[in-house]
């Protein structure tokens, strides 16, 4: 993984009594797309609204190593009495954007977004959902920025639009963009994050990176009946990770494909047991079970 | 501090709010009507005095939706107020208003000078510029006023809880003048002797700020200064202090 831009190190948020995030460590790797997953209330827009700097943390230590910071919230806010063409001038105008810049990027953006330029004259608060998603979009990429924070990027968008953001991700990482992502949209995840982070009540549980997952570690299924082996969540000797799960007494383990491989011939007496590559999804229920 | 380019996109957001609003330019409109119908009725005189007395309050209606309002509708959680930016803007808006608020009195009130001038209907003095800062000052102890309270009032409530309070306080006032006769005569002498007096006078001023401009006595002055210091100071930690929690 390439050198985090942000970084969060024990990170906690406490809303009252509700500890929403507590000693979260985790980062986002520069240039990729990382993908934050969890349930609803796990603590994912904490996460990043602290990244964002909307919130304070009660304690920890975060680090963004990246100035040009563009948000695309999950429902996006606006003052109601401005128009697109006017939210557009103040952000660029807040970032110091010179307008015929401006001019020219939105015209490229609103191309690759489908958006209808035609709206910028109207209020933003008057469109449609997926147009108001979409101009988000358009009032963050018009920043050129190192670090693209959105909160379900796909919500409200048709099928379309999905498409060309799903595309748009990718070039911006190709781009030098980091992306951080938090979605519980996983097959659309799937297709396109590096890493992913899992929070669960407010805990994160795991980060990795999908490529190694993927190409290096299996999942085997231990049926019931036989003596469960001796497997927690560590590292071993070859300093790669594996993990184990018990649920109904069917012991899952998500381990290196040799592990996972011994562990499949040694139990299969009782049958044959085979290997299934993590995919996203089966990682997301692996780990949040 | 906000840098410059914060501030030059709350200058643009907060200006496109007030030529959108329909209350201002009502209320501006009305207030102009008042001033012409005084000065045709009556004289320029009155009506240059209903200006000095009254336009303190178009600083308390600038204060009306400051900053609960924007914080609760979630429009600050937007790219343009990441890393601590919503707090630079709010910050700015104070100023902002207090610049805007100033400006337009300042305008109204050259044009007073001027019409007074070209019709030779009366001359600006000092002692008229005295009373136009005075009112100034006034006006911007409104705004701290409002600016605070919108932090828990919102739609417009923290102007209207100021007014119905001072329509309540000035009906208080004048039913019971007749047991506070003494003071009614120190406050028409402008005879603040005692500690006692000065504290009383400052109190008035405190609820009702246009009393200054009418009585300017100093230690009333700095009294309503310093509180609208304080307030700002404290509506200040309370932006350092924010976070933007919508649910």
């Amino acid at each position: 993984m390439n050198a985090p831009a942000v970084e969060a190190l024990n990170l906690s948020k406490r809303y009252g009594r509700v500890d929403a995030l507590s000693d979260a460590s985790f980062f986002a790797p520069g240039n990729a797309i990382t993908v934050l997953l969890g349930e609803n209330g796990a603590g994912k827009t904490t996460a990043i609204k602290l990244i964002l700097g909307f919130l304070r943390p009660n304690s920890g230590w975060l680090e963004s190593r990246v100035s040009r910071v563009a948000y695309v919230p999950d429902r996006p806010a606006f003052f109601p009495w401005l128009r697109g063409r006017e939210i557009l001038a103040a952000t660029s105008r807040a970032f110091g954007i010179h307008p015929p810049d401006l001019g020219r990027r939105v015209s490229a953006l609103n191309e690759r977004l489908g958006f209808d330029p035609g709206l910028l004259d109207r209020r933003v608060l008057g469109y449609s959902l997926g147009n108001q998603k979409k101009f988000s979009y358009l009032q963050s990429l018009i920043l050129s920025p190192e670090l693209l924070v959105a909160d379900e990027p796909f919500s409200s968008l048709d099928p379309a639009a999905i498409r060309s953001v799903r595309s748009l991700f990718l070039d911006l990482k190709r781009e030098g963009t980091t992306l951080l992502l938090s979605s519980h949209l996983i097959s659309e995840m799937e297709r396109i994050c590096d890493s992913f982070i899992i929070i669960k009540r407010g805990r994160v549980i795991v980060q990795e990176g999908m490529a190694d997952l993927c190409e290096n570690y299996a999942f085997v299924r231990l049926p019931k009946g036989l003596p469960a082996p001796i497997i927690t969540n560590r590292h071993d000797a070859s300093g790669s990770y594996h993990w184990s799960r018990i649920s109904s007494g069917v012991i899952t383990v998500l381990a290196d494909k040799d592990k996972a491989r011994s562990l499949a011939e040694a139990a299969s007496g009782t049958g044959r047991i085979h290997l299934e590559p993590p995919t996203l999804e089966s990682l997301y229920f692996f780990f949040t079970s | 501090m906000p840098s410059r380019n914060l501030r030059k996109a709350a200058f643009l957001i907060i200006r496109r709010k007030a030529a959108a609003s329909r209350i201002l330019p009502a209320l501006f409109a009305g207030f102009g009507a008042f001033l012409g119908f005084l000065w045709i009725k009556d004289s320029f005189s009155l009506a240059f005095r209903a200006f000095i007395i009254f336009f303190p309050y178009l600083f308390l209606f600038l204060s009306q939706d400051m900053f609960r309002d924007e914080i609760d509708s979630g429009a600050l959680e937007n790219g343009i107020f990441v890393n601590g930016g919503f707090r630079d803007y709010l910050l700015s808006k104070i100023l902002i208003l207090a610049l805007l608020g100033l400006a337009v009195s300042l305008a109204v009130f050259a044009v007073f000078a001027a019409c007074g001038f070209g019709f030779g209907a009366a001359r600006i003095t000092p002692g008229h510029l005295a009373q136009f800062l005075t009112g100034a000052l006034a006006g911007l102890y409104y705004l701290a006023v409002g600016g605070y309270l919108s932090f828990f009032f919102k739609a417009g409530s923290n102007v209207l809880i100021v007014v119905i309070g001072q329509v309540f306080l000035a009906i208080g006032f004048f039913l019971s003048m007749a047991a506070r006769q003494g003071w009614v005569e120190a406050l028409l002498s402008e005879d603040f002797s005692g500690l006692g007096q000065k504290l009383r006078f400052l109190g008035l001023a405190l609820l009702f700020p246009n009393s200054v401009i009418i009585r300017r006595h100093p230690f009333c002055i700095g009294g309503l200064a310093l509180a609208g210091l304080g307030l700002f100071y404290l509506a200040w930690r309370r932006i350092r202090k924010l976070e933007l929690f919508r649910t």
